[in-house]
C-alpha cells in the first residue's frame, strides 16, 4: 500500500477526490482505497511524525509520501517539486524516473516570512525522521507544491484546488512507478514445517534449500511421506532436496 | 532507462576543484546536490544497498587519512608489502559474491578527488619500505569507470619510475589509454559465461574480457588471470572444464604472468548481512563455517579439480 501524509485537509481534498478515497474509522482522519491510505496530520513536525508513525504502524505501507504545500523565495507559485534533501542532512533516495523538478527543502518550527529559501515547510523533517524508523530512504518521498513566496496567508479551497489539481496526473504516474516488493512464495516450507513439526532451525535450513532450488529453477520434488519423528523426517526431507 | 549518476552529491569543500568541475561537466542532466561531508550521504543506516544499485548516485568527496591499508588475508596477496588504497568506495558492477555487497550501508559510488593526498602518503610508505605492491581496485573495479574518471591513469603516471607495482584488478575492458609500463599489473577476473550472467551484473561478457586480455598482451604486458571466486553451480565440473579450456585455447598461457584461483569464501558476519538484502542462490548453498569464514565443505576437492585443468605456469591459490 502507498501511504500519503498531508498536513491539512485542504491539501488532501483534491487527492481524496481524484483517487476516490473513503474515510475510515481510525483515531486519525484517514482516507483510503485498496492501494492508497492518506492521513491528515495537522501542522508541524511533531504532528507530522505522529501521524506518519500511526499510519506506518497500522497499515502495510511499502512507500510513503509527504504531500503538501511549501513556501519559496525562488520558485513560482504552483510549481511542483520532488524533494532530494531536507535540512542539509537527510536525503530521500530518488531511484525512479519522474516528471517533477527536484529541490531541497528546509523545515522550520514556525511560519517563515523572510530570507532566501528554495522551499520551506513545517513538516518534512518530522515526517522523514518518523518514516526512517519503518522504511528505507528510497521508500520515502516528499512532493511539495509552492503555495506562496514566504507570506503568511490562509488559502481558500478554490486556491488549493487550482494549485494541486493540475499536478494530479503526475502524482498518479509517480505513485504507479513505485514498485511493491515481490516476496518469494514459501508455501511449501510452511506446509512441510507444519506437517512434520519442524524446529525453528530445521525450518530455516529447509527454507534456504527451497530458495536455492527456486533460484536455480530446479523442480521441487513432491515430498509426502508418513510422519515418524522430527529428526528422521527432517533428514528425509533434506535428502529429497539434495544439492 | 539508465538512471546511474542521475544524482551527484558534492562536498562543498571540493566544489571548486578543477577535476570536480570536469566530472560535473560530463553529466549535464544530473541533479547536483551540495553536501557537507560524504558520510552524511553515505553512512545513514536507513538506506537500501540493493535498491540504490538500480540507480546508483555519485558522491564526490575529499578523503581523510588513512590513505592506504595493509591487505586482508582473504584477498589474493601475491607479494610482500601488499597494500591497497581506496580512491573509490563501491563499484558500478553488481557481483553477488563480492564482499562489497555487505560492506557499506550505501551502494552509491564515492569518488575521492584529492589525489595528491593519496600520492604523498604512498610516497612516504614507499620511501620507508623501498618497494610496494599496491592495489587500487580492491574496494572497486576502477577500470570500469576509467572512461569517465581517469583515476587508474593518474595512478599509473604516479608510479612510473618508482619501485611500486600497481595492480589493476578488473572485469572491465577499458585499457586503451594504457601503454606498456613495467610496474603496471593487469589482473583480469574471468568467469564462465553462466556465472557472469547470474552473478556479475553489469559486467562485460567473457568474450569481451578475453579479447582485452589479448589486447594487453599485444601491448607487451604479462597479465594475471584470476579465477576467483569459483562458484559451485549445479553441473560446475562441466561448466568450469569448458570454461578453462576456452580461456586457454584463446589465450596462450605462456603470455600470462600467473593464475590466481580460489573458491567462494566470505566472512560469516558479512555473509549474513548480505543474505538479508540480496536474493541470490549463492547465499542459500549449505556451506560450512570455519573460524568465522563461510566456505564450501568440499573446497579442497573443488580446488584439486580446478588445478587439474590449469596450464603449467605460476599459480597462487587463495
Amino acid at each position: 500500500m502507498i501511504g500519503i501524509v498531508c498536513a491539512y485537509f485542504k491539501e488532501a481534498k483534491p487527492l481524496i477526490d481524484y483517487f476516490n478515497l473513503k474515510k475510515t474509522n481510525d483515531k486519525f482522519s484517514i482516507y483510503e482505497n485498496k492501494k492508497i491510505s492518506l492521513i491528515i496530520s495537522n501542522q508541524g513536525k511533531i504532528n507530522s511524525a505522529i501521524a506518519t508513525t500511526y499510519l506506518l504502524s497500522k497499515r502495510k505501507i511499502s512507500h510513503i509520501i509527504n504531500f503538501g504545500i511549501a513556501g519559496s523565495s525562488e520558485y513560482k507559485i504552483g510549481e511542483i517539486f520532488l524533494v532530494n534533501k531536507i535540512n542539509n542532512k537527510y536525503f530521500p533516495d530518488i531511484l525512479v524516473p519522474h516528471e517533477f523538478r527536484e529541490s531541497e527543502i528546509i523545515c522550520f518550527d514556525e511560519v517563515v516570512t523572510s530570507g532566501r529559501y528554495k522551499l520551506v515547510d513545517m513538516e518534512s523533517e518530522g515526517f522523514f525522521l518518523s518514516a526512517i524508523k519503518f522504511l528505507k530512504s528510497h521508500q520515502i518521498h516528499l512532493i511539495k507544491v509552492v503555495s506562496d513566496n514566504l507570506v503568511c496567508f490562509k488559502p481558500t479551497d478554490e486556491f488549493m484546488n487550482n494549485l494541486i489539481i493540475p499536478h494530479l496526473e503526475k502524482i498518479k504516474n509517480y505513485i504507479n512507478s513505485l514498485e511493491e516488493k515481490n516476496e518469494i512464495d514459501l508455501e511449501l516450507v510452511e506446509y512441510l514445517a507444519k506437517k512434520y513439526d519442524l524446529s525453528f532451525s530445521q525450518k530455516q535450513q529447509l527454507k534456504d534449500r527451497v530458495i536455492y532450488y527456486m533460484l536455480n529453477n530446479i523442480p521441487l520434488p513432491k515430498i509426502d511421506f508418513d510422519k515418524t519423528n522430527r529428526k528422521n523426517d527432517f533428514r528425509r526431507i533434506m535428502n529429497e532436496l539434495k544439492i | 532507462m539508465n538512471l546511474r549518476f542521475n544524482h551527484i552529491y558534492v562536498e562543498r569543500r571540493v566544489l571548486d576543484d578543477s577535476y570536480v568541475k570536469e566530472i560535473l561537466e560530463k553529466f549535464p542532466k544530473a541533479h547536483i546536490i551540495e553536501i557537507n561531508h560524504y558520510k552524511d550521504r553515505f553512512n545513514p543506516y536507513y538506506q537500501s544497498f540493493r535498491a540504490q544499485k538500480q540507480a546508483q548516485s555519485l558522491v564526490l568527496a575529499k578523503k581523510e587519512a588513512p590513505f592506504i591499508y595493509e591487505a586482508s588475508e582473504l584477498i589474493q596477496k601475491q607479494d610482500k608489502n601488499f597494500f591497497y588504497t581506496t580512491p573509490m568506495l563501491n563499484c558500478i558492477y553488481d557481483c553477488h559474491y563480492c564482499f562489497l555487497q555487505g560492506m557499506y550501508p550505501s551502494s552509491n559510488l564515492v569518488l575521492f578527488t584529492n589525489f595528491d593526498d593519496f600520492f604523498s602518503e604512498v610516497e612516504k610508505v614507499h620511501k620507508k619500505l623501498g618497494n610496494m605492491f599496491l592495489s587500487i581496485s580492491y574496494d572497486t573495479d576502477i577500470l570500469a569507470v576509467e572512461n569517465l574518471f581517469g583515476v587508474a591513469k593518474k595512478w599509473a603516471n604516479f608510479v612510473k619510475d618508482k619501485n611500486i607495482k600497481l595492480e589493476l584488478r578488473t572485469k572491465a575492458v577499458n585499457v586503451d589509454g594504457f601503454e606498456y609500463q613495467e610496474n603496471l599489473v593487469f589482473a583480469f577476473s574471468l568467469s564462465p559465461e553462466i556465472v557472469i550472467e547470474k552473478y556479475e551484473k553489469f559486467t562485460p561478457k567473457l568474450d569481451s574480457r578475453i579479447k582485452v586480455v589479448k589486447k594487453v598482451i599485444k601491448k607487451g604486458f604479462r597479465p594475471v588471470i584470476v579465477f576467483d571466486p569459483i562458484i559451485k553451480l549445479p553441473d560446475f565440473k562441466k561448466i568450469y572444464k569448458d570454461f578453462i579450456e576456452k580461456v586457454f585455447s584463446d589465450i596462450n598461457y605462456k603470455d600470462i604472468e600467473s593464475i590466481v584461483y580460489g573458491t567462494f569464501r566470505m566472512n560469516s558476519t558479512q555473509f549474513k548481512s548480505i543474505k538479508k538484502e540480496l536474493l541470490s542462490d549463492i547465499y542459500y548453498y549449505p556451506y560450512s563455517v570455519k573460524n568465522g569464514i563461510v566456505e564450501y565443505e568440499d573446497k579442497e576437492e573443488i580446488i584439486r579439480f580446478i588445478e587439474s585443468l590449469l596450464p603449467p605456469i605460476k599459480k597462487f591459490k587463495v
